[in-house]
């Protein structure tokens, strides 16, 4: 007996941490071989996993439970046995689906319909697992509850020191090994009875979990990822490759790999051929190559040299440095001491590695994020210089989803306020068609604020543009005639366009590659008419720490025009990326109607009155814990400058402080006596969150390392004990009613944690941090209410 | 597969030596006349070149369509829109000398050689570069001429060039390009990722200076996926 319990317990310590560690790396593997789209989904699919098992829990025989070690080691090789089959699955039988394509080709929707349900599955044994482990062993509930959270605490810290060491695919199929390693032990421990027929099938599965993680098998990018486009070249061979919750960094050598962004038309000269940065098989940077023997004049030819022309700046601070190669810039305008920001360690380790011998002196490295750097030091700059922002070509909205904390209003503002007197803020943009990042670019600029209150005016700010490039600078104070002077000779010699011209009407001589429409958009931004921008096709409004999606242009009540233009096959409006979220949430809301359908139909409960009021309670608790859960990770992102990060740690956190909530429910509930007094714990400690979020994320962001982890735990905590408290509190009067409904109301809760998940983003994506919260707020109010009436 | 077997030889029989001509000429009228390209010249060419030679033989069904296809290598051969209407805007005329670059399937190079004088074409990739050179040669094309290089450096002995097509989006435009274009040349290069053209930027050199300019914004097709 004694060996049983044991083994249960740590069959349940395992799992708890596959579940944590099989959603971040699938979030990886997406983020890889996708967009940064996936993340939600991932999360989803984890949740319908949940689901599906309350409804098989619910079909389980009762001789299938007094046989639960049985049923157990079948559930574990089968595990063990999908995991890697569910990779070849995707690999072999259904193929990647492709991002881009998957509003243009029917057979690439089914794809991204049978990927999603292929990994779902593994999901659900676990949950099936958990599920029946909590059943068997319910008299000590307790201690189970333990086993599950710290091993989901671990999983969750150990995947992230994972993610450093493996690929994320294959962390996915370690799962498997582990698992099926697991099954022959727990077999051999627990039968009387050996079938030697049963452990052979056992070893296969191990053994072929064990083969697949050392099979040269590759997680390939989407073939529109730069990198695809790249390795297409003939010379073109990665020579080094590391892997980070940052994600997979990829350096590519190539003869033909020539970078410089803004180049006049006019440069006679040689641009050098250096190594392209990939992360996530996206361009990040270019690195110049150590043999090349040339001269660094290109890089004076370019709109982005303009801060550096206009004026000789004692310091300067570099922003996302893309490589080394924006570096050299400010090493050529003679800069005396260049600050430069990255937050991710290998590219962080390569820029240092490249500058370790040149310009030491000059350089100071800081391995921070440039939000957190803005937040926590008050040093002042003479340039804070942004290189071009996103990629060459064109995301079709796939970014939309992804926080930018850099590009927001009050980031902007922390630049500003960063800037000595006469200080530059410069940052370069590609011309898009329609034209939209400059647009919000500038609308975000024109916003910033002096320290008297008053808004930026125009003669503050200079922008030029060469046939591809726009170059915007926004001077603390405004343009005197000397830099004025400057910047039209420089347009002059390069054949630049000066776009906005501080004093004058824009200079348009070279470069006729902006619409008339968009200079009258321009004008209204700096005269500010911002209500002419309302008629634009695309959303140009700022985005801010409430709304960081600086790449969502989406205006949703122009959705129709929108959806006519991905029916016509027209890419240029139809932001892909945005969508794709909602072809998500629809496939997902179908998933859920299925399961919401088949628990309706399949479990019997003795009134129909019980089932509609199970249904508003655990669907109601299902969405609101998911909208707190996905907007408490879109914030911790800021802190943690890293969504792994965020990810691990709030799902972690919340599955431990709820799990502790629900350990405590009964004695509190016992000291307190209704349970509506719980409801008004949740909207209290929910409301003081959301009133000082704002102070709470400034003041986190000042700390470092485990401290920040430590106060940010001990922040959340409070958060996730309470609304840990109804689901496990609902499930327990459950079964002292009728114990047929627990499994009802388990996968109603599931199918509406999978709607929520999604239905969550699409809040914040559209209404922001605040709106999300304060409606899984107002879903406790009204269940608290509805708890209330029924007494 | 029989059955077109038989349609091509009946076709044959009764003199029509171009099951494709059809399905050429509808290309041009509902895709290129249809959008604006009215150049008599290019929609000649356009109707010459059997384009379903120049598309693996697993995608002659789809050669008319209105898109881009995959040629392998990851290139394509672009929509045959935008191929007539990169020919239209650089004006070609019989005596001129354009220099390509992005060989691919050679079928730009081909609509070019129909009518210019003289074309140069440039490709990376060795395996499209000798596939493309036997192609022209065997559908005799003797004036178009071949390199197996980096487009890049452009092709200097041949140079300055009339008009320049550069068949692949660039982050920035090669300086040797922009010196081998002839004063009063055009450049056409496309502004989008490889795989789809959001528009067309037309780079004109006048009294030594150079100027830009957006062309139209492109429809976009999206690619299919590669085999």
């Amino acid at each position: 007996m004694k060996i049983k319990i044991n083994s249960h317990q740590i069959i349940l310590f395992i799992i708890s941490g596959i579940v944590i560690s099989n959603q971040l790396a699938l979030i990886q593997y997406f983020a890889y071989q996708q967009w940064y789209n996936f993340a939600s989904v991932v999360i989803s699919l984890a949740l319908f996993g949940f689901g599906v098992s309350g409804l098989i829990i619910s079909k389980i025989k009762k001789e299938t439970l007094d046989e639960a070690d049985e049923t157990i080691q079948k559930i574990l090789i089968t595990y063990g046995l999908y995991v890697p089959i569910s990779i070849l699955i995707e690999k072999y039988l259904i193929g990647s689906f492709d991002s881009y394509l998957v509003f243009f080709d029917v057979s690439e929707t089914i794809k991204f319909f049978l990927v999603i349900f292929n990994y779902s599955i593994p999901f659900c044994f676990i949950a099936i697992l958990i599920g029946l482990i909590f059943t068997i062993s319910s008299e000590k509930i307790g201690t189970l509850y333990f086993f599950n959270l710290i091993g989901s605490g671990i999983g969750g810290i150990l995947v992230v020191y994972l993610l450093w060491l493996f690929e994320p695919h294959k962390i996915y199929i370690s799962t498997g090994l582990i698992i099926s390693l697991i099954g022959l032990i727990f077999y051999l421990a627990t039968c009387e009875q050996r079938i030697s027929l049963r452990i052979t099938f056992n070893l296969i599965v191990i053994v072929l979990n064990f083969v697949l993680i050392f099979a040269p098998f590759e997680n390939i990018p989407s073939q529109f990822k730069s990198l695809s486009r790249i390795k297409n070249f003939p010379d073109a061979r990665i020579v080094r490759e590391q892997f980070s919750p940052y994600g997979k960094v990829e350096i590519v050598s190539s003869s033909l790999l020539r970078y410089s962004p803004g180049l006049t038309l006019n440069f006679t000269g040689i641009v050098p051929q250096g190594e392209a940065i990939f992360l996530n098989a996206e361009l990040a940077g270019f690195k110049i190559s150590e043999s090349s023997n040339y001269d660094y004049d290109f890089l004076k030819k370019s709109t982005l040299y303009l801060p550096f022309l206009l004026k000789q700046s004692n310091n300067a601070l570099i922003l996302n440095p893309s490589g080394g190669v924006e570096i050299y810039r400010a090493v050529i305008s003679d800069v005396n001491e260049i600050y430069v920001n990255e937050k991710n360690p290998i590219l962080f380790n390569l820029i240092s590695s490249e500058f370790a011998r040149n310009e030491k002196e000059k350089i100071k490295l800081i391995n921070e994020d440039p939000r957190i750097f803005l937040e926590k030091f008050n040093s002042k700059f003479d340039l804070i210089y942004h290189p071009v922002i996103e990629p060459v070509g064109y995301s079709s909205g796939l970014y939309s989803v992804q926080e930018k904390f850099l590009f927001t209003q009050e980031a902007f503002q922390k630049i500003y306020n960063a800037l000595n007197e006469d200080g530059y803020f410069s940052i370069s943009c590609y011309i898009d068609n329609p034209v939209k990042t400059f647009l919000k670019l500038l609308n975000t600029l024109t916003e910033i604020r002096d320290s008297k209150g008053t808004k930026v005016r125009p003669e503050q700010i200079l922008a030029i543009n060469n046939w591809n490039v726009i170059t915007i600078m926004l001077k603390k104070g405004t343009f005197n005639e000397d830099e004025i002077s400057k910047a039209e000779k420089f347009c002059n010699e390069n054949q630049f366009d000066i776009l906005i011209h501080p004093i004058e009407n824009r200079m348009v001589r070279f470069n006729s590659v902006i619409e008339a429409q968009i200079f009258n958009l321009i004008d209204a931004i700096l005269n500010g008419k911002r209500e002419e921008l309302g008629n634009y096709v695309f959303n140009l409004s700022q985005s801010t720490d409430d709304k960081p999606y600086f790449s969502n242009f989406i205006i949703p009540t122009r959705f129709k025009f929108y959806l006519e233009q991905i029916s016509l096959r027209n890419l240029t409006y139809s932001e892909v990326g945005y969508f794709l979220i909602w072809l998500a949430f629809l496939v997902l809301l179908l998933f859920s109607t299925v399961l919401i359908f088949l628990a309706f139909s399949l479990i019997k409960i003795d009134t129909k009155k019980l089932k509609l009021n199970l249904l508003v309670y655990f669907s109601t608790i299902g969405l609101a814990f998911m909208f707190i859960e996905l907007s408490l990770i879109q914030k911790f992102t800021l802190i943690f400058s890293n969504d792994v990060f965020a990810i691990s740690f709030i799902i972690s956190l919340l599955l431990i402080s709820s799990g502790t909530g629900s350990y405590f429910s009964q004695r509190i509930f016992d000291f307190m006596k209704r349970f509506q007094l719980f409801f008004v714990l949740i909207i209290f400690t929910n409301l003081i969150f959301l009133i000082f979020s704002y102070q709470i994320v400034v003041w986190l962001m000042n700390w470092n390392g485990f401290l920040k982890y430590l106060f940010a735990g001990l922040i959340i905590f409070p958060l996730g004990f309470f609304i840990g408290i109804p689901f496990p509190y609902g499930i327990r009067r459950l079964c002292s009613q009728d114990k047929n409904a627990v499994p009802f109301a388990w996968a109603i809760n599931g199918g509406f944690s999978v709607l929520g998940s999604v239905a969550s983003i699409i809040l914040l994506v559209n209404f922001g941090f605040n709106f999300s919260f304060l409606m899984a707020i107002t879903l406790y109010f009204f269940l608290g209410i509805f708890i209330y009436f029924q007494k | 597969m029989r059955t077109k077997f038989i349609t091509i030889i009946i076709f044959l029989l009764l003199g029509f030596d171009d099951p494709y001509k059809s399905s050429r000429e509808k290309m041009v009228n509902l895709q290129i006349r249809a959008r604006g390209v009215k150049n008599e010249f290019v929609l000649d060419a356009m109707r010459k070149v059997p384009r379903h030679l120049y598309v693996p033989k697993s995608r002659i069904s789809e050669a008319y369509n209105d898109g881009p296809l995959p040629i392998g290598y990851g290139q394509t051969i672009s929509q045959p829109f935008i191929v007539a209407y990169m020919t239209e805007v650089i004006e070609p005329e019989k005596c001129k000398k354009v220099l390509e670059i992005g060989t691919g399937s050679g079928y730009q190079a081909a609509v070019l050689a129909e009518i210019v004088d003289s074309v140069f074409t440039i490709e990376i990739i060795t395996e499209l570069y000798k596939e493309g050179k036997e192609r022209l040669e065997k559908l005799g094309y003797k004036n178009i001429k071949v390199k197996n290089a980096d487009g890049y450096f452009g092709w200097k002995e041949h140079s300055p060039f009339d008009a320049i097509v550069v068949t692949a989006a660039a982050e920035f435009v090669p300086p040797p390009l922009i010196e081998q274009l002839k004063e009063g040349g055009k450049m056409v290069i496309p502004v989008g990722s490889p795989f789809y053209t959001q528009n067309l930027v037309l780079i004109e050199k006048k009294d030594g200076k150079i100027y830009s300019r957006n062309l139209i914004p492109v429809r976009f097709v999206p690619f299919v996926r590669g085999k």
